[in-house]
């Protein structure tokens, strides 16, 4: 089926995003641009956090979506959409800052020492409930969120953005689920050691 | 757990995506596969154009084949002499289908099935590439 046999009267806007995908490989641009529409938002302050202007994440999220359309047929029918979107786009991201040699990725690649690192630190709330009832602080906080590494950037953003769990991140990072909770902690840690220091 | 999920969310900040950029996408996809079609348009038009090229040697071949066969007199004594072959049809298809050229058959068939689906997907690809080119495609639909 091609974009030009597709059927007329489907309302892409009451479909899941699996539907669509699947629609979507028979080159369907209406369902893929609904799938664009959907996630345009989300990719881009995904990117955001991979790159340092707004410039650059809208190329990472236009580059994420010509590639999701490119391997749309590699889309495996009962896999949740949204996790394999991630994946591309964090992989675009990822390819987009080696281009530009902006960051080291070697404190990222060490799996068995962030597992060890994950036994080892506590499971306390790292930032006081009190921190978030100051304005002047939030602010703080979230212009010191440039400071941590774009992976834990990007793991607060899922987590707490997009609500995804810790096993879905695994699974978009490629990496263990420790890993991931402890690139979450990590980024915590960082912030309340960036908070101390304002504090300073 | 959920007052701390939201604590954090507030020093994330969404920030909108700059204007234009879906239509910017939009576009980019519909020229991606514009490309595509044309790489597949150009590789059907060279399937076909070998096949065609191939066809007159296939053809050569095969009348070749089939005048040193035999299976034309067969045929004709298939019309000259119909009781004869009636009686003995049994024995004269199999001399009939032994006489037949088969590879050079086969290979007529497969070069002559290949152009006219190259042919086809040729026809449909060019049709597709002439509607997005002319209809006001690239104006993105759904906006």
């Amino acid at each position: 089926m091609t974009m030009f046999d597709k059927p007329q009267n489907i309302d892409y806007t009451a479909i899941t995003d699996e539907e669509l995908a699947e629609i979507s490989k028979n080159r369907d641009e209406a369902a893929f641009q609904e799938l664009v529409r959907r996630y345009m938002k989300q990719i881009f302050n995904f990117a955001r956090q991979y790159s340092k202007t707004s410039e650059d994440a809208e190329d990472i999220a236009q580059d994420t979506f010509l590639k999701v359309w490119k391997y749309i047929k590699r889309y495996s029918k009962g896999r949740s959409f949204k996790p394999w979107l991630y994946t591309i786009a964090r992989n675009t991201a990822l390819d987009f800052i080696k281009k530009k040699k902006a960051i080291s990725f070697t404190d990222l690649d060490d799996d068995e020492n962030d597992m060890r690192f994950a036994d080892t630190i506590e499971d306390v709330e790292p930032l006081q409930n009190e921190v978030f009832e100051n304005a002047a602080l939030v602010a703080k906080l979230t212009e010191n969120l440039v400071f941590l590494h774009p992976d834990h950037r990007a793991i607060l953003v899922m987590h707490y953005h997009e609500e995804m769990t810790f096993d879905e991140i695994a699974d978009i990072v490629g990496k263990p689920m420790n890993t991931v909770k402890s690139w979450h902690r990590r980024a915590l840690l960082k912030l309340r050691e960036l908070l101390a220091h304002h504090a300073v | 757990m959920a007052n701390k999920d939201q604590n954090i969310s507030k020093i994330i900040i969404a920030e909108e995506p700059p204007s234009g950029m879906y239509e910017r996408i939009c576009t980019t996809i519909e020229r991606a596969e514009t490309r595509r079609l044309r790489a597949r348009a150009a590789l059907h038009a060279s399937i076909m154009m070998a096949s065609i090229i191939g066809f007159v040697p296939a053809l050569t071949y095969l009348i070749d084949r089939f005048s040193r066969s035999g299976f034309s007199e067969y045929l004709s004594l298939a019309s000259s002499d119909t009781s004869y072959v009636f009686h003995n049809l049994g024995s004269f298809a199999l001399s009939l289908a032994d006489s037949l050229p088969v590879s050079a058959s086969i290979m007529t068939i497969v070069i002559v099935l290949v152009s006219l689906y190259s042919m086809s997907r040729l026809a449909r690809y060019w049709s597709s590439i002439s509607m997005r080119e002319h209809s006001g495609y690239y104006s993105l639909q759904n906006i």
